[in-house]
C-alpha cells in the first residue's frame, strides 16, 4: 500500500515537474527566455542583469526569447510573453520560433513609437551578425539600447557606452517585421531548421564544411527548412545567402520539404566554380539520395563536390562533364556482333543463292507483244480524306535550371539551380 | 419511276444516306463525307466488274501425214518409264532422264505432229564450256565437284512446249492513297487521301510456253526461256537427226493452268505500272479475261547435262538456243561456315571501329 502511494506522489510529481521547470525559467519578471536551452544559466544572469541595468537608467525593458514552438502565431506569443512579465511597461521584445521558423517582434508603450520597423531589423540583424548565442542576445541588448536612446533621448548606460560596438548590416530596404524569414544561427554552415540529420551527423557535417570554407575561403553551407513560405526557392536561397553574414563568395545548398525542392546558390566565387556541368553533377549525384532520405549521404557528397570543384577552379580548371562516349561500349559490343551475324549471313547466304539458278517463272513478261497495251479506261476518283492530328512532344521535362547568373532581391549576383527530388 | 439506289461506302463498307444538312452522302457508321457524283461514278465503277475468264483455243498440233513417221524410234527407259523419240539410226546409250543405260526401241506410233522447232544452233562443246563457266567463281561449291571433269552423259533433247497466244482484256481497281502531313507549333496534321483508281484495257500475249513432259521437271525448263520464236520453223523429221526428242505427255488442256498464271500474274504487273503518284496502291479487285487463246505445239532445243556427286544427281539445262545455262550446285556446308565467320567477323570489326570512331569524333 505504501508502496503504491509513493508510486502516486511520483507520478504526481512528474506531471508538475515541467511546469514547475517552465514557470523557473519563463517567471514572471524574466528578460531572457531560453526554452531551447541553448543558453547557460550563467549566461542568462549575465544577460538579464545587462537588462536590468537598461531597465533602470533608461526606462526602456528590453526582452529576448529563444523559443521552441510558439503555437503557430509568433507575434500574439511574444506579446504573452511580455504580458506576463512585463506587462503595461514600456519595452520591446525581439524572439525567433524554432517550430515556425519566423522571428518576430513587439513593442510596448513608448519604445512602440520610437523604434521604426527599419530600427527592429537592425536589432535583429545584430543578433544574427555574430557567432554564438550570447553574443547575438548582448549585441541585440547593446543596440536596442543605443537606439532608444537616440530615438527617445536619455543616456546609455555607460556599461553599454564602452562597449565595442557590435556591427550590423542594415538592409536597403525594411522587412516587415511579421513576414520575417526562418533563420538559424547566423553564419552557421550547417542550419538544420527542417531537423534532417541527427546530432551526430550534423556535427560531422559541420566540421566538414567548416573545413572546406575555410580551406577555400569560401562559405560553403547547407540549409533545410519545412517551408520557404511565399519565396520560391531561389529567392529564399539567394536571400539565405546575402542576410545570414556569410562570407561574399559562397555556396549554398537549401532543402525545402514542403515541395521538396533542393537549389542551390551561389555567390562570388561559388558562381565560377559550381557551373552549369558542375551542377548537373551534384544533381546527378545528390537528388537520389535526398529522394530516399538519405540527406547525411547528400549533404557530404555535397561538401565533397564543392571541395572538388572549388579546387579545380582555383587551378583555373573550372569542373568540366567528362566527355560521355555517345554510343557505351556494351552497346557497341552487342551492336557490332549482331551486325557481324547479320553481314556473315547475308554474305554467306548471298554466295550460296548464286549455286540455285533453277526456279519457276511466275511471270510471262517476256512474252508480251510490244506495244499491245491498250487502256480503254484509266479513270482516279477521290473518294474520301482522312486528318489525323497528332501533338508535337515538348521538350520540357527538364527539372533544373541554372547556369547563368541572376541578380537577388539585395542586388547581388547569383548563381546555381535546383529541382525537386 | 426510279429504282431505290442503295450505295455502299467505300471507307467501311456500310449503307450509306444522304444527309440533308450537308448536302452530301453522309456514312451514318463511320462519318465519312462524300460528293454525290464520287458514289456514282465508284459505283459504276464497281458495277462493271467481271469475272476472270481464262479459256484457250487448245487445238494445236497437227496429225502426221502417211510414212512421215517411218523413220523415228521411240525408246522406253526400263527404269524410269521415260519415251523418247529418235531417228533409226541413232544408238541411244542411256535414258536422259535416269541415266539408267537400258534403254529399249520401239516404232513410232501415235502422237500429234508439232507445229514448229527450234533447231538446235549450240553444239556439245558449247554445252560442256558453258558448265565450265558455270561453276567458274562460285566459292562455296565443293572443290571436288569442280575438278572432276566427269559429266555422265550431255544429250541434246527436243522437249515439247505447248505455246499459247493470248489477248488479255483486263479490268482491275486499285485504293490508293495520297498522304500530305504538314505542323503548327502544337500539332502535326497527317492527310490521308483515298482514291479509287480503276484500270481497264488490253494486253497481247505471244507464245507463252509450258512444258509438256512430265520427265522435264517445270522450274528447270522456265530457268532457260526465253526462246526466240523467230527463229521456228515448220516442223521437219529431218530435224532430229542426232538428238533425241521428248514426246509430250501433258497435253495443251492440261497445261494451260500454268501459261494462266504467268498471263494473269503478267497482266496484273503491267496495270500496276501504269499507276503513278500514290503514296500507297493495293489491288482491290482485278479480272482478266483471255480471249483468242491460241495454243500451238513446238519442239525446243535443250541440252542436258547429268552428273552424280555424293549419291545425288545434279542435272543442268542449256538452252540450245541462247545458250543459258542453268543447274543447282551443291553447297560445301564448312566452306559456307567459314566465309559466314570471315564475314561476320569482318561485320563486326567495321561496326566496332565505327562506333569507335563516332565517339572519338563526337
Amino acid at each position: 500500500m505504501k508502496r503504491r502511494i509513493f508510486a502516486f506522489i511520483l507520478l504526481l510529481a512528474l506531471l508538475v515537474l515541467p511546469s514547475l521547470t517552465a514557470l523557473a525559467s519563463g517567471g514572471a519578471d524574466a528578460y531572457i527566455i531560453d526554452e531551447r536551452g541553448k543558453l547557460s544559466s550563467g549566461e542568462i544572469e549575465q544577460l538579464t542583469e545587462k537588462s536590468r541595468l537598461i531597465e533602470a537608467e533608461q526606462g526602456f525593458t528590453p526582452m529576448f526569447a529563444i523559443v521552441e514552438d510558439a503555437g503557430g502565431d509568433v507575434t500574439a506569443y511574444l506579446e504573452r510573453l511580455y504580458a506576463e512579465n512585463h506587462g503595461g511597461e514600456n519595452g520591446l521584445i525581439i524572439g525567433y520560433s524554432n517550430v515556425e521558423n519566423k522571428w518576430s517582434a513587439a513593442a510596448f508603450g513608448l519604445a512602440k513609437d520610437s523604434f521604426t520597423e527599419n530600427d527592429i531589423d537592425r536589432l535583429w540583424e545584430a543578433y544574427q551578425n555574430t557567432d554564438t548565442y550570447i553574443a547575438g542576445v548582448n549585441a541585440y541588448l547593446d543596440n536596442a539600447s543605443r537606439l532608444y536612446a537616440e530615438r527617445a533621448g536619455g543616456k546609455v548606460p555607460d556599461q553599454i557606452a564602452n562597449a565595442t560596438e557590435v556591427p550590423t548590416a542594415v538592409p536597403a530596404t525594411a522587412a516587415p517585421i511579421v513576414t520575417a524569414e526562418p533563420a538559424g544561427e547566423p553564419g552557421a554552415h550547417v542550419v538544420d531548421l527542417a531537423d534532417l540529420l541527427s546530432d551526430g551527423e550534423e556535427r560531422s557535417l559541420r566540421e566538414k564544411l567548416e573545413t572546406i570554407s575555410a580551406k577555400h575561403n569560401c562559405d560553403v553551407v547547407v540549409v533545410t527548412v519545412n517551408s520557404t513560405g511565399n519565396k520560391t526557392p531561389m529567392e529564399f536561397a539567394d536571400d539565405y545567402q546575402d542576410y545570414n553574414g556569410y562570407k561574399p563568395d559562397g555556396i549554398l545548398l537549401l532543402i525545402s520539404m514542403a515541395d521538396r525542392d533542393w537549389w542551390v546558390t551561389t555567390k562570388g566565387s561559388g558562381i565560377d566554380a559550381v557551373n552549369k556541368d558542375a551542377l548537373e553533377k551534384i544533381e546527378d549525384d545528390i537528388v537520389d539520395d535526398l529522394s530516399g532520405g538519405r540527406y547525411a549521404n547528400a549533404f557530404n557528397t555535397f561538401g565533397n563536390l564543392c571541395d572538388d570543384f572549388l579546387t579545380l577552379e582555383e587551378n583555373g580548371e573550372p569542373y568540366k562533364k567528362p566527355k560521355e562516349p555517345l554510343i557505351s561500349t556494351t552497346f557497341a559490343a552487342i551492336g557490332s556482333a549482331v551486325v557481324g551475324l547479320i553481314s556473315g549471313g547475308g554474305v554467306a547466304g548471298s554466295m550460296a543463292a548464286k549455286l540455285k539458278s533453277v526456279r519457276h517463272k511466275t511471270n510471262a513478261s517476256d512474252y508480251v507483244e510490244k506495244g499491245s497495251l491498250r487502256m480503254v479506261d484509266q479513270s482516279e476518283i477521290f473518294l474520301y480524306t482522312n486528318v489525323i492530328k497528332t501533338e508535337i512532344p515538348r521538350d520540357n521535362d527538364r527539372s533544373s535550371g541554372g547556369g547563368g547568373v541572376h541578380i537577388s532581391s539585395s542586388g547581388s549576383s547569383h548563381g546555381g539551380g535546383g529541382g525537386k527530388f | 419511276m426510279a429504282g431505290l439506289q442503295e450505295y455502299k461506302c467505300p471507307c467501311c463498307g456500310g449503307a450509306i444516306a444522304f444527309d440533308s444538312s450537308l448536302q452530301k452522302m453522309k456514312c451514318p457508321y463511320c462519318d465519312t463525307e462524300f460528293e454525290m457524283e464520287t458514289l456514282q461514278s465508284y459505283d459504276e465503277q464497281l458495277n462493271n466488274e467481271k469475272e476472270d475468264d481464262l479459256t484457250w483455243d487448245t487445238n494445236a498440233g497437227t496429225s502426221w501425214m502417211d510414212g512421215e513417221t517411218d523413220g523415228m524410234r521411240v525408246y522406253v527407259c526400263k527404269s524410269c518409264g521415260g519415251e523418247i523419240v529418235g531417228d533409226e539410226n541413232m544408238a541411244a546409250t542411256s535414258c536422259p532422264f535416269c541415266d539408267n543405260p537400258v534403254v529399249v526401241m520401239g516404232n513410232f506410233t501415235g502422237s500429234l505432229k508439232p507445229d514448229l522447232v527450234i533447231p538446235f544452233k549450240l553444239d556439245k562443246e558449247a554445252a560442256k564450256a558453258a558448265l565450265n563457266k558455270h561453276v567458274q567463281g562460285k566459292k562455296l561449291v565443293p572443290k571436288v565437284f569442280k575438278d572432276q571433269k566427269h559429266i555422265d552423259e550431255i544429250k541434246g533433247i527436243y522437249v515439247p512446249f505447248w505455246l499459247f497466244d493470248a489477248e488479255a482484256d483486263a479490268d482491275i481497281r486499285y485504293r490508293g492513297t495520297k498522304v500530305r502531313s504538314w505542323s503548327d507549333s502544337r500539332y502535326r496534321y497527317t492527310e490521308t487521301s483515298y482514291y479509287s483508281i480503276n484500270r481497264s484495257g488490253s494486253l497481247a500475249f505471244r507464245a507463252v510456253p509450258v512444258d509438256g513432259s512430265t520427265k522435264m521437271p517445270d522450274d528447270l525448263m522456265e530457268s532457260i526461256e526465253p526462246y526466240d520464236l523467230s527463229q521456228a520453223v515448220d516442223f521437219q523429221t529431218a530435224y532430229l537427226a542426232g538428238y533425241l526428242a521428248d514426246k509430250y505427255d501433258v497435253d495443251a488442256e492440261q497445261s494451260v493452268e500454268r501459261a494462266n498464271a504467268r498471263v494473269k500474274t503478267s497482266t496484273e504487273q503491267v496495270f500496276a505500272n501504269t499507276v503513278h503518284g500514290y503514296a500507297s496502291v493495293l489491288p482491290e479487285s482485278s479480272s482478266v479475261r483471255l480471249y483468242n487463246g491460241k495454243a500451238k505445239y513446238a519442239l525446243y532445243p535443250v541440252w542436258l547435262l547429268n552428273t552424280k556427286w555424293n549419291n545425288e544427281t545434279y542435272t543442268f539445262a542449256m538452252n540450245g538456243q541462247t545458250g543459258k545455262f542453268v543447274g543447282d550446285l551443291p553447297v560445301d556446308k564448312k566452306e559456307k561456315s567459314k566465309w559466314f565467320w570471315i564475314y561476320a567477323a569482318i561485320g563486326a570489326a567495321v561496326a566496332f571501329g565505327g562506333a569507335m570512331l563516332v565517339n572519338l569524333l563526337f
